[in-house]
């Protein structure tokens, strides 16, 4: 979790913030937002704790076995495929930072060997997934205890040019007129930033031995480490005036360490970037889907990893307004994590059936209506509205309450209300979805065992 | 190459060590008996099927608001 937490977007997203805080406001943006965001994240997974599933499969019991699939293959495919994209082009500008160092170039942001150096990530990155898990496991245990250290020495230079006051009194780049607008854009997308790691979380916390254990190590890694490395990547981009983590590098700490640092930076984003497609191509491939199942994975890897050089073709379009995809993450996942926790703490009293989740019989306890719970989409439906209403990702244009409430917690909230209701006034008195069937010995068994298509 | 669950070449190679594993899984083995022996034992209650208890959530719930007032108050 911790080298998740510490991955080179903490960078980025601390960057962001200097469009609309200074430092202090900044730091309590962030934490409020990450608080916000990773308590939900956190409460949300501890089903995979307890029954040990892959994320997207106790997930099943919410949108049922086909309803899951757009999750997949449309909303967690994209998120990542733009992470991915957003970190190539990281990788890139490292690059060209360096040549720019080395060969006394000047090249911007936009130039053209920054999608050149950026294709070569992702190509390293299709190239560790091919090898396999034992590949990344290998790579990651050198990337997050190098992440560290880059941010232990990025302090160290930080304080050596300046005093806490020297960047507590830098003002932010573009701040809102209204103060309160702009801690809370903050805010939304720390909260984006926490709900981002829905589906990783899911998958990590399954491999924990107790739901305690879950619980505070996700709150150690993912909240308390993420504050750290993100108020590393703020106080940086206050002292240069700029978000992009690239380009603080070499003035902060010299040519020698800079490049170094960069150089580091850059295998750091092929690991996470490996993990990344690692994580959703596996997950594709375990929804059954024929023409996916019976791809050549290194086909499907290049396929994941092909879109994502789109970001290459202009870099600066998303990756210079980043904490915009941030919301979209957050109109798009803070729906489904309010569904997810009404359903599994209020609906399910936390029971699930497992062998009912793995079951693809018509009338089966999750098939509700031919693998689709109509009332889970509806919900999600009616919380993006409400995101939008309240703030529109593209032109940031805001509702008069957003300030004051932010974007993604009303729409969790609107999510989980319509769910709640549709389920119990819709699904329940209709009979699907298993509400009531509490132990996993309730789900009545078919009389020959290996009727079920379990995988 | 390393075999994994995604490795679509890996189902037309012999299993070596693993039912259905290539070759690097074997170390596993040993492991994976062992743990089943705990887990298949008549006796044996999954720790991570206890619930969270009151007091971790209070903790939990607790700290998270803790923290995002105090910031508040310190940094707004």
């Amino acid at each position: 979790m911790i080298g998740l937490a510490i991955a080179t977007w903490a960078f980025l997203i601390g960057g962001e913030v200097i469009e609309f805080l200074g430092l202090r406001a900044g730091i309590a943006a962030m934490v409020v937002g990450n608080a916000i965001g990773v308590g939900l994240v956190v409460a949300s997974v501890l089903g995979d704790t307890k029954y040990g599933l892959e994320h997207f499969s106790l997930v099943r019991a919410v949108f049922g076995r086909h309803g899951v699939k757009p999750l997949i293959y449309v909303v967690n495919f994209l998120v990542c495929v733009g992470w991915s994209g957003i970190l190539a082009v990281m990788f890139g500008r490292a690059a060209v930072n360096i040549v720019n160092e080395l060969a006394g170039t000047t090249h911007g942001g936009d130039h053209g060997l920054v999608a050149l150096f950026g294709l070569v990530a992702l190509a390293c990155a299709w190239w560790v997934v091919v090898r396999g898990p034992l590949t990344l496991r290998w790579l990651n245990r050198i990337a997050a205890p190098g992440l560290t250290v880059v941010i232990v020495v990025m302090l160290v230079f930080l304080f050596q040019g300046n005093s806490w006051s020297d960047l507590a009194s830098i003002v932010p780049l573009d701040p809102p007129e209204n103060p309160l607008l702009g801690f809370v854009l903050v805010v939304e997308f720390s909260v984006a930033g926490g709900l981002s790691w829905w589906p990783a979380q899911g998958n990590l916390s399954r491999l924990a031995t107790t739901q305690r254990s879950a619980l505070w190590a996700s709150v150690v890694g993912l909240f308390v480490v993420t504050i750290l490395a993100q108020t590393v990547g703020l106080m940086a981009a206050l002292a240069y005036g700029t978000s992009d983590p690239t380009s603080w590098m070499i003035p902060l700490t010299g040519a020698g360490f800079g490049i170094l640092i960069l150089v580091w930076i850059g295998f750091a984003n092929i690991t996470t970037m490996s993990v990344q497609a690692y994580q959703v191509c596996v997950a594709m491939r375990q929804e059954s889907v024929r023409w996916i199942s019976g791809m050549s994975w290194p086909l499907l890897v290049g396929l994941f990893l092909g879109l994502s050089a789109l970001f290459l073709i202009r870099p600066s379009a998303v990756y210079d307004n980043f904490f915009q995809f941030l919301y979209w993450i957050s109109l798009a996942y803070a729906p489904v994590v309010g569904i997810v926790l009404v359903d599994y703490f209020l609906l399910r009293r936390q029971r699930l059936d497992l062998r009912a989740l793995f079951s693809h019989r018509t009338g089966d306890p999750y098939d509700f209506w031919k693998g689709w719970n109509p009332a889970a989409w509806g919900a999600v439906a009616a919380g993006a509205g409400v995101y939008l209403w309240l703030l529109d990702p593209v032109s940031l244009r805001s509702a008069p309450a957003f300030p004051y409430m932010t974007a993604s917690v009303p729409s969790l909230l609107a999510a989980a209300l319509v769910y709640l209701l549709l389920t119990r006034m819709w699904v329940i008195p209709s009979g699907r979805g298993g509400y009531g069937l509490h132990a996993t010995t309730d789900f009545p068994r078919s009389p020959d065992p290996n009727a079920g298509e379990i995988p | 190459m390393a075999g994994h669950p995604g490795d679509a070449a890996g189902h037309g190679r012999k299993a070596e060590g693993t039912t259905g594993g290539p070759g690097p899984l074997r170390e596993f083995d040993d492991q994976l008996r062992k743990r089943l022996d705990v887990i298949t034992d008549p006796g044996y209650t999954d720790p991570a099927r206890e619930d969270l208890g009151a007091v971790d959530w209070v903790l939990f719930v607790g700290f998270l608001l803790a923290c995002a007032v105090g910031a508040v108050i310190w940094g707004a």
